[in-house]
């Protein structure tokens, strides 16, 4: 017996079946991977990742760092600037120092690893949103891109910048960063994977339009949103 | 017409599923190869102590005791292996409201009391063991109990593991999470119950196979009964 409601439930077959047409794959797929993102977004709100006690530390010597481009790529911290350019007030060079003199958090979190393995480490820094409204960052900004003394490089979303666990982290376990860790200045999101974790960051741009050069791995075709 | 076997809401929901494992299964083994170690709790990584590892190479420079390492993958099967679930989850979100407003699951998965008795379950695993074909109307215990414990049991658990593992998820909902005793964990449960759901398929494709494949598949895609071949 056929009814219109059974051929109704045939829906989900035919909306897959656009796939099929190799002309339509590319934008389709592209599409698709669009919508992923937004309905990740959905889960920006102000919620905290978990924090954990100081003895659930991983100590800093198991905590490894994965480093494809370099493990020290040479800064000269006496010389260092942090670039700030794009939609802001107060573009130019920041030091270290104008970044320590900022409100700080440290927080106890989880690094996740897009290989599969996690640690939790202490990480200390200042909230970038905190730095965002220092430098005078746009309110209609849409997103913050970052430049690294090696070639990587990383963006997101301005819901991302402005997370209160996001941090500018100059650094872990209560000391400096290491070179290894990315000194002197890194990401540290524990609501995203750690390829997302710029190291050595030096530059910093606020903007409304996401250029063409989204992230070092994401260009290689990680997921931009990299939260799952 | 006969009533077809399954109805076409079921056929179509099989096939999607089917679909959307096999591409959840392939490129899962693809992020997986990236580390495949296992660890319990909140964290674990390759300095430290693991629950187990298993005997194969990786994808990635991880001591493995081979001296090579297999092609890189983890990109696209994430990419893929999310765009999969979303199709099988609206496709379980579908077969769900549906098995409940046509009594699907009351009818045909979920067994019957009295069919739960020791008495009665020994005697449908000796019944299967000596491949005698099954009696009465519709599943029997063990095919009701193998459905039901996939469709209410590992189908929810590897969703619900899989977004535990997710950070930008957790932080929403942190309870997704500790209710599995870490991240951790639940990476470690979410491949065993992919173990449990292949070795579902393949006993289940295996059973198919014994009590008549051209039939079985004939009723699962054109929808023929039984009572027409």
């Amino acid at each position: 017996m056929r009814t219109r409601r059974d051929l109704l439930m045939l829906a989900p077959a035919a909306a897959l079946s656009p796939f099929a047409i190799p002309a339509w794959q590319k934008t389709l797929l592209s599409k698709a991977q669009q919508a992923n993102d937004t309905a990740a977004a959905y889960f920006h709100s102000a919620r905290l990742a978990p924090e954990f006690s100081r003895a659930s530390l991983t100590p800093l010597a198991r905590f490894p760092h994965n480093s494809y481009l370099t493990d020290d790529p040479g800064v000269d911290l006496a010389t260092w600037r942090f670039t700030v350019e794009g939609q802001v007030k107060k573009p130019g060079a920041y030091s270290l120092d104008d970044l320590r003199a900022l409100p700080k958090r440290v927080q106890v979190t989880r690094h996740i690893c897009i290989e599969g393995w996690a640690v939790i480490g202490s990480f200390g820094g200042v909230p970038l949103g905190a730095f965002l409204r220092h430098v005078g960052a746009a309110p209609d900004a849409r997103f913050v891109e970052v430049e690294c003394e090696d070639d990587y490089y990383e963006s997101i979303d301005i819901a991302t910048a402005l997370h209160p666990q996001t941090l500018l982290c100059y650094e872990m376990y209560g000391a400096p960063l290491t070179s290894g860790h990315g000194a002197p200045l890194r990401l540290q999101m524990p609501t995203k994977l750690g390829y997302k974790q710029a190291k050595y960051v030096n530059k910093l741009r606020v903007s409304q339009v996401l250029s063409a050069k989204r992230g070092y791995w994401v260009d290689q075709g990680y997921p931009w949103y990299g939260g799952i | 017409m006969a009533e077809p076997r399954h109805r076409v809401l079921v056929r179509v929901t099989h096939w999607l599923t089917a679909l959307s494992f096999l591409a959840l299964l392939v490129t899962g083994v693809e992020i997986l190869i990236s580390h495949p170690r296992f660890y319990w709790g909140e964290a674990g990584n390759a300095s430290g102590p693991y629950l187990f590892k298993l005997p194969i190479p990786a994808s990635r420079g991880l001591e493995t005791g081979y001296s090579f390492v297999l092609p890189d993958q983890n990109g696209w099967s994430r990419n893929l292996h999310f765009q999969a679930a979303w199709l099988v989850a609206f496709t379980a979100l579908v077969y769900g409201i549906s098995g409940l407003r046509r009594g699907h699951f009351r009818r045909n998965l979920l067994p019957a009391r009295s069919d739960l008795s020791w008495r009665a379950m020994s005697a449908s695993w000796k019944a299967h063991l000596r491949f005698e074909p099954s009696s009465g109307e519709g599943y029997n215990v063990l095919q009701r109990l193998a459905y039901a414990g996939v469709v209410f049991g590992l189908f929810p658990l590897m969703i619900w593991t899989g977004l535990a593992m997710a950070p930008g998820f957790t932080a929403a909902f942190p309870l997704t999470v500790t209710a599995f005793g870490g991240q951790q964990s639940a990476r470690t449960i979410h491949f065993f119950a992919t173990l449990a759901l292949v070795l579902f398929v393949v006993v289940h494709v295996a059973m198919v196979w014994v009590t008549g494949f051209r039939a079985g598949l004939r009723g699962m895609t054109i929808g023929q009964s039984k009572e027409s071949l």
